[in-house]
Formats: structure tokens, C-alpha cells, sequence
């Protein structure tokens, strides 16, 4: 299908301007970064100097302040390493920054033969932008503590491989399990064989206030329009989407806040076509069980915007929770517990509620007539 | 008992049912005896006929329950499951009709027929299903208010079966109340030491009684009808109004009979009806299995098994179908209680009722034979639903602020009772709080209904967190009272529970609409 098929492309959102190396005169300071893994003991990074120091003044208390970016795509184009929290960012800014007391400095050249740890940097501190192996730049850079005149800087580069998302990832995660939740919702709304006129408004109108475009210019509102007709054609041409295979990619890069929403936003399509048949239910069911959503999340979903009677097939699984290996006491004892939920809602004062609740409650009972003994 | 004029007023229970009403008042010695109606019926259909032919005319009872077949658009039946809810109307000649002004209609009949030998009815009592919430009690006391009754209070229908049961014989014990009406369901579990007696929780269900049952007949006939016949049996609400009293006799007769027989007339002919009580069974089974979960889920609420339940008394004309005793049989081992009069137990005990209510608040209306008769009557009721506010504590795990329902005082609390919760601001500089009092058992807002909205004005230039102490209490005459305060600045707001929401009517607007049901004719 086309809708998925769009990429983003938001890298040039996270960009940062190239580099130009720092000068400080008569200072001539090294870094470098060791990783540190000692068994049963976080990982660490070990920031180290040597060299010397070059000071005019007597500096009684001196600092030292380490920020980071990623150079992995060159120099020319880095991207901003950021702290994880704000105990470990610059200042109005998500970039990472760690501040270090040095010491004295009098006013000479300190000399430091050996490599000296400075700092020891837990990896969890550092948000990189992508996961795997990237190329980190570490600039160190010494001043008086209360003085802010640099006294020396260095830079150093250390290849990590980090294993979590990095913040591009996500944000491109969450655009891609939004573009991809617009595929599912068309799969949802043509379940029955055609795509209602409304339905694919409420599609389009969720695209809209969902999708970020890549930027703001008039173009890149036009790449969602084009590519949301595009994909309607396609679908009314007969072709297909393989709604388990969107699901299964949402599953692997959305939060479950996210999956969530993406169900809530299928069953709330689904329900704005008046009836839902049983080929829709049952995709309903399979989409809820592919994007891994939490399964009490999937009951008060499913309670909340469908109800038994505007369903072709009544299904306690879905609406109730009743797996099929549950036996006759423990089906007794959740019914017991919804009915509990639903019949002090027979009173709300919205009547939509109150219908939907009352039709719960034939449900209910029905339900176990039919499976408890 | 105080004199009137020539008329004496007497003190009365009154049931207000779904599909029967009646009314029954405390004699010299303090025992409530049923007074028939005016057709000398003790029991008194609710149902209402406005008549087209003698306008000005309204019949209520037996009468209007026959002239249904003849213009079913003119009659109006079961209005106690549409109570309290605005949006029900009934026009008629030019005229829109609530379903409060319907059953004060209803009520009107029972205190006219009544008020004869010297007897004038005014205090009352009317009781109300356990489930029912504050907006249904309230518009049940307006509908008596319309009618010329002084409401002096409002029972718990299955408390009312339980008050006269604990009069009439020896209980003690964990005692189980199984009330199936016409149009409701409810079950009561209570602790009685003779006549010492604690409620201990209600459950119910509003759309479960013998008309769901009459309605299962009505749907078998009707496919019965077709499959001989290959034709509708229903085809105009004449027909319906008909069928549907064929239909409860057929059910009534299966509470005797193993096979019932009717002979079904409809447009494409007439043909022989027969129906086992085993077919109809399994028909309402459905039906038994939404009793069922009530019974255990009261069971659950009040920490007991079926096996410390000591005795089940049955109230309702319902209870006497077979398959209820049989139900019961099962889940209990024992055979439950049945009263003679299961349907009139409720009026009795109704009238009870009244009289210890005027006992508390104005013992001097009182002769001294009916205040020796109730004086060692005591009664602990419980809060029928939870109360509680909005509030939008920090959620621990996403760190945002979520609008949610706190209860504050909870469902089944012995009345009288109070509790106390504190709350703090949200915003700084936050000089203003809404406060919404809710009925209801849901966290979710969207759920619980909101009784009433007031706002608490705060002093200004203040952080956020500012304490803020709500408290609810309950007294046993079923009044709500609550209580805000602002703890900083000793700033507090009360609300005393009294309806005005949609469907309700004030008290002004009450005692102006009293005065024209006066010159009502009700027969
Ligand atoms: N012998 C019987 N067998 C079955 N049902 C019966 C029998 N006698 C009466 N009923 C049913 O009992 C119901 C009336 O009972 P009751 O008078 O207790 O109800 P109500 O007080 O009008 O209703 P509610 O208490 O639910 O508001 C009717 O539905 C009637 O059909
Ligand atoms: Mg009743």
C-alpha cells in the first residue's frame, strides 16, 4: 500500500551546526574516553586528561565541564547528545552537560603526566540520537569556578554502541506508528469490502491532527493529502493491506501509550459505521491482540466505544475478558466483577451511558447462562 | 394521630410498585393494616387511563388497566421505571405529563381512596427500590408532594419487607430479603436480633421484574403465532395491551400448573397455546442468571457465604414463581420463607416505618398506643451509594495530573456517618475551586453522575497544594450534608443535598403544581 510507504524525514530538524575546533593558547591538554564494565557494576565512562594547563592567575577553585555530540555522519554534520535528565543539561537546553569540580590551579603550567580521571559518566545520563554504534565527540573544558575564562579544552571521539533508541528513533517511531495506524484505520474501515465516505473523513481528519509534517511549508502538508488519496485509490482498486504486518511493526516501535491509542482510534472508526459485523469484530479482536495492547487496557477500550448491541456477533472475549481457559468459577467471578462495574451505571445521567450500560448487563447475564454451570 | 377538622389524620405506608400499589396505615395499637381502595381492592394497579369521553376525568387502578385495550395511546403503565428521568414525557390533549406528575397521580388515587370514615392520609412514608438513586428518591417524595401527602420519609423497599417480617414473627440472624416486584429486583442482606435490626447491603437491578418475565411469554407467543400461522400476532398496541395481560396470566398459571393453555387470537386466525412451565424456564433463565449474580455479589459485599445466611424471607408477587424457590433451594440448601402476603409486606412495613419516623421527629403527632407499639422497633440503615468528588491528583507513573472520582463516603456505610478527606490545589495563584459532589462508584469522571456543582472562591496569591478538607456526612433521614474548607484561610462552602438537576422541581414549583392536582379528579 502507499500510505506507509512515506518515509520522514526529520533529520534536518535535529541538526546542529558544523564544528569549528576551539582555540586556547598555551594549553595543551589531551582527553580520551575509556569504558569502564567491572562485573555486577553498571558500566561507566571514564573520562580522562593529560598534558598541560596553562593559567595566568591563581584559580583556588577550578571546573570542569564535559558536553558531548554525535559525529558519526562526519564533522560537518553533528547531531546533539542529550542529557537524560536536566541534573545533566546545559542550561535551557536538552543537550547533555556535566559539571565537575577541578581543584586549585596556581598561576602556571600544571603539567599531568599520567592519563588523570576527571569523570565517570554512567551511559544513562547520555541520550544519543540513534541506537547502535555511534561516533561520540566529547569536548572537556577547564575554567576558574568562578572565573569563566577557559584555561583549557580537548576534544576526544569514543565509538559507543548503545543499545536503546535514541531520541531520532523515537520521534520517527512515533511518526511511523501514526502514518502506520492510518494504513490499519483504512484496513478497518474497508473490513466489510468498501470504504464509507465518513469513515474516511474521520481518517483523514485524524491524519491531519496527528501526522507532523516534516516541516511547515504548504509542500509537505501536500505529501499527507497526496499520499492518503493515493492510498484510497489504491484500496478501492482492490487492493489489500496485511493489517497483521502493520501491527507487528507498530508493536515493535510504539510505546504502549501509543498502541493504545492506535486501538482506540480502529474501534472508535469501527464504531462510527452504526453496526460492526463480524468480519469487522473479529479484526478488531486481532489487531488489539498484534499490537500487544494490555489486556485490561483492551476491556475498558472496548467497553467504553463499542457495545454488545451495535455488534453482529456478541463476543465475551472481547467485551468481558472471559478467555476460553478459564473455568465455570473463575468466568463467574469476572462476570460477577463487571456486572458489579456496570450496574452502578444503569443510573448516569447520560442516556448513551445508561443504554450502554444496560445493554452490558443483558450481556453479562447472558453470558453466563451460557458459561457457567 | 391529630384531629383535622372532622377528619383525623392517620399516619401511611405507601408502596408505590411498578404494576400494583397499595397503601396501608398504623392502627390505634401501632399494627399497619392494608386499607383497600375504593373499588375494595387492597391492591391497587398502577396503571392510568386518561379518558377521552369524560375529560377532566382521570382513572387510575383497575379501570384504567381494561380501558387500555380500547385506546392503549391514552394509558400509561409501569411510569416507575421511567422515574427520574427528565427526558420522559407523556402529551396528551395539549398537556406534557412527567413521570413525577404521573405518579402523583397514582398516589393521589391511593390517598383519596383512603381518606374516608373520618380519616384524612398525610403523613406518609413511600417506599423506593434499595437501588434507586438520590434524583429517583427525590422525584418519588415530589410525585407525593404533588399528590397532598406530607413525605415525611422515604424506605428501602426490602427494609420495609424486613420491618414488617420482624414484627410479625421471630428472626434473628443473618437474614437475606429477596424482593422480585413487577418492574424491579432487589436483595437486601441484613443482621435481626427480633426487632433490632442492621442493614448490612442492598443490591439492584431496575430492569428485572415480572413484566421481563411476561415479555419473555409475549415473544414466545409471538413466534409460535408465526410459525403456525406464518403471520404477526402483534400488529397494533391494542393487540400488544391485550397479549401482554395474556401473557402474565399464562405466567401467573405456570406458578401452579405445570403446562399453561391459551388460545391465541390474532388477525390471520386463532390457534391453540400451550406452554410448560419447563419451556418457560428455560426461557427466563437468563433472567435468573442476572438474580443470581446480584444474590452473590450481595453475598460478596456483606463477607458472607451462602451457607451464615440463616434465613431468606421472599417479598414481591414475583417471588412465588416456582423457579425463584427453586433457585434459592439450590444456592442456600433451605427453603425460603414465604410471607402470606408477599405483596403487600412492603406497604406494611412502609407504615411501620412512618410511625418510627415520626417517633424521632415529632412523637407528639403521636397517640401513645402506636408509640408503645414501635418504641422497641430499632433500625441501622446504610448509605445506598457511594458519594465523592472531582479531583485531578499526579498520576505516579506518566507524572501528569488526571481528572478522577474520589469517594469519599462509601456504598453500604450504617448511617448515620460522616468522613473526611483532604484535597489540595492545583495551580498557582489558583483563587477559585469547583467542587462537584458524585454519586456513583467509578474513578473514571465520565461515569459517575455529578449531583451538584458549587464553587469555593480562595484567597489570593498562593502556591499550589494548598490543603483543602472535604467532608461528607449522612443522616438517617437519607440527607446529605458537605462540608469544604479551605484549611489556610478557614474559608468554607456547605451544601446541604437537595436536588434541583434536570427532572427535579423546586420546591416552589412543587407546592404551585400541588394546588392544581388538588382540583384534579382521580378515580
Ligand atoms: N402467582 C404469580 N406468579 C408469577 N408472578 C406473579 C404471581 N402473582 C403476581 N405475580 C407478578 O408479580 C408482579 C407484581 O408484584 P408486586 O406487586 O410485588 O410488584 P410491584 O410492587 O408492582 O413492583 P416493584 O416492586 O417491582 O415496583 C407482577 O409482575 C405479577 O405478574
Ligand atoms: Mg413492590
Amino acid at each position: 500500500m502507499y500510505f506507509e510507504k512515506i518515509r520522514s524525514r526529520f533529520l534536518q530538524k535535529f541538526r546542529l551546526g558544523s564544528f569549528t575546533q576551539p582555540f586556547v593558547p598555551s594549553s595543551a591538554l589531551d582527553s580520551s574516553v575509556e569504558l569502564k564494565e567491572e562485573k555486577g557494576q553498571t558500566p561507566l565512562l571514564a573520562i580522562k586528561i593529560r598534558g598541560s594547563i596553562h593559567s595566568s592567575v591563581d584559580l583556588p577553585r577550578t571546573s570542569v565541564q564535559i558536553t558531548a555530540a554525535d559525529i558519526t555522519d562526519g564533522t560537518e554534520n553533528p547531531l546533539p547528545v542529550r542529557g537524560s535528565s536536566k541534573q545533566w543539561q546545559l542550561p535551557d537546553s536538552l543537550r547533555f552537560c556535566f559539571v565537575t569540580e577541578l581543584g586549585t590551579l596556581p598561576a602556571s603550567i600544571t603539567t599531568l603526566a599520567d592519563w588523570t580521571t576527571i569523570a565517570q559518566i554512567d551511559p544513562l545520563w547520555l541520550q544519543l540520537p540513534r541506537s547502535g554504534k555511534r561516533t561520540l565527540q566529547f569536548s572537556i573544558s577547564i575554567s576558574g569556578f568562578d572565573n569563566p575564562v577557559e584555561v583549557a579544552s580537548s576534544d576526544c571521539v569514543f565509538i559507543y554502541d548503545s543499545p536503546s533508541p535514541g531520541f531520532i528513533d523515537l520521534h520517527e517511531n512515533i511518526e511511523r506508528s501514526k502514518i502506520l495506524t492510518v494504513t490499519l484505520a483504512f484496513t478497518v474501515s474497508g473490513a466489510d469490502g468498501s470504504l464509507s465516505g465518513c469513515e474516511i473523513e474521520m481518517i483523514k481528519k485524524w491524519a491531519r491532527r496527528n501526522i507532523d509534517p516534516v516541516d511547515d511549508s504548504d509542500k509537505a502538508k501536500k505529501q499527507i493529502e497526496r499520499a492518503l488519496n493515493k492510498t484510497i485509490s489504491l484500496l478501492r482498486s482492490g487492493n489489500t493491506v496485511n493489517a497483521e504486518k502493520v501491527c507487528l511493526e507498530i508493536a515493535k516501535i510504539a510505546s504502549p501509550a501509543l498502541r493504545s491509542d492506535t486501538l482506540e482510534f480502529c474501534l472508535q472508526l469501527a464504531r462510527s459505521g452504526g453496526t460492526v459485523s463480524r468480519t469487522k469484530l473479529s479484526l478488531l479482536k486481532n489487531i488489539a491482540g498484534w499490537l500487544e495492547v494490555d489486556k485490561n487496557i483492551v476491556i475498558t477500550l472496548v467497553q467504553k466505544i463499542l457495545t454488545p448491541d451495535i455488534c453482529e456477533v456478541q463476543d465475551e472475549q472481547f467485551f468481558l475478558g472471559v478467555r476460553p481457559d478459564m473455568d465455570s468459577e473463575e468466568t463467574r467471578l469476572l462476570l460477577n466483577e463487571q456486572y458489579k462495574k456496570w450496574s452502578s451505571r444503569v443510573t448516569n445521567f447520560d442516556p448513551q451511558i445508561r443504554r450502554q450500560a444496560a445493554g452490558m448487563l443483558r450481556f453479562i447475564a447472558q453470558t453466563r447462562n451460557l458459561l457457567v454451570k | 394521630m391529630s384531629n383535622n377538622g372532622s377528619k383525623i389524620d392517620t399516619i401511611a405506608g405507601i408502596d408505590l410498585g411498578t404494576t400494583f400499589s397499595s397503601l396501608a396505615i398504623l392502627n390505634a395499637i401501632g399494627r399497619p393494616e392494608i386499607v383497600p381502595n375504593s373499588e375494595g381492592e387492597r391492591l391497587t394497579p398502577s396503571a392510568i387511563f386518561f379518558d377521552e369521553e369524560s375529560s377532566g376525568i382521570i382513572r387510575v387502578g383497575i379501570e384504567a388497566l381494561h380501558c387500555r385495550y380500547l385506546n392503549p395511546q391514552r394509558s400509561v403503565r409501569w411510569i416507575k421505571r421511567q422515574m427520574g428521568d427528565a427526558s420522559y414525557k407523556k402529551f396528551l390533549d395539549g398537556k406534557e405529563w412527567s413521570p413525577v406528575e404521573l405518579s402523583a397521580l397514582i398516589l393521589k388515587k391511593l390517598k383519596d381512596d383512603c381518606s374516608v370514615d373520618n380519616r384524612q392520609i398525610r403523613d406518609v412514608v413511600i417506599s423506593v427500590p434499595a437501588h434507586f438513586d438520590e434524583i429517583r428518591r427525590k422525584a418519588t417524595m415530589d410525585a407525593g408532594t404533588l399528590a397532598g401527602l406530607n413525605v415525611v420519609g422515604i424506605v428501602n423497599e426490602p427494609v420495609a419487607t424486613a420491618l414488617y417480617y420482624a414484627t410479625t414473627c421471630p428472626v434473628y440472624g443473618k437474614i437475606l430479603i429477596y424482593d422480585l416486584g413487577g418492574g424491579t429486583f432487589d436483595v437486601t442482606i441484613m443482621d435481626v436480633k427480633g426487632t433490632d435490626m442492621n442493614i448490612i447491603c442492598s443490591q439492584g437491578d431496575h430492569e428485572l421484574g415480572g413484566i421481563d418475565f411476561d415479555r419473555k411469554i409475549l415473544e414466545i407467543m409471538r413466534s409460535f403465532y408465526k410459525d403456525k400461522l406464518g403471520a404477526e400476532l402483534i400488529n397494533t398496541e391494542e393487540e400488544r395491551a391485550k397479549l401482554e395481560d395474556e401473557a402474565e396470566d399464562v405466567k401467573k398459571t405456570l406458578s401452579r400448573r405445570d403446562v399453561a393453555k391459551q388460545i391465541l387470537y390474532g388477525r390471520s386466525g386463532s390457534t391453540k397455546f400451550e406452554l410448560a412451565r419447563q419451556v418457560f424456564e428455560e426461557a427466563v433463565a437468563p433472567l435468573m442468571s442476572r438474580i443470581d449474580i446480584l444474590l452473590e455479589v450481595a453475598l460478596e459485599e456483606a463477607k458472607l457465604k451462602p451457607s451464615q445466611i440463616d434465613k431468606v424471607l421472599l417479598s414481591g408477587g414475583s417471588s412465588r414463581m416456582p423457579i425463584v424457590q427453586k433457585r434459592l433451594r439450590k444456592m442456600f440448601g433451605f427453603d425460603p420463607d414465604v410471607a402470606v402476603n408477599v405483596d403487600e409486606c412492603v406497604s406494611l412495613g412502609a407504615a411501620i416505618h412512618a410511625g418510627m419516623t415520626l417517633i424521632r421527629d415529632n412523637p407528639l403527632a403521636l397517640s401513645t398506643g402506636i408509640i408503645g407499639g414501635l418504641k422497641n422497633i430499632r433500625l441501622t440503615d446504610v448509605c445506598n451509594h457511594s458519594y465523592g468528588t472531582i479531583c485531578a491528583p499526579i498520576d505516579k507513573k506518566s507524572g501528569k495530573r488526571v481528572v478522577e472520582n474520589r469517594i469519599i463516603l462509601r456504598k453500604n456505610t450504617p448511617l448515620p456517618c460522616q468522613a473526611t478527606k483532604t484535597f489540595y490545589t492545583v495551580a498557582e495563584g489558583q483563587t477559585e475551586l469547583e467542587i462537584n459532589i458524585t454519586q456513583g462508584e467509578d474513578t473514571a469522571p465520565e461515569y459517575v453522575n455529578k449531583i451538584t456543582t458549587h464553587k469555593l472562591q480562595l484567597p489570593p496569591n498562593r502556591p499550589a497544594e494548598c490543603p483543602i478538607k472535604v467532608t461528607y456526612s449522612y443522616d438517617v433521614n437519607q440527607r446529605m450534608h458537605c462540608f469544604f474548607e479551605d484549611v489556610q484561610s478557614g474559608s468554607v462552602l456547605e451544601v446541604d443535598f437537595a436536588l434541583d438537576r434536570q427532572g427535579n422541581m423546586k420546591q416552589n414549583e412543587i407546592e404551585e403544581k400541588a394546588k392544581r392536582f388538588e382540583t384534579l379528579k382521580v378515580q
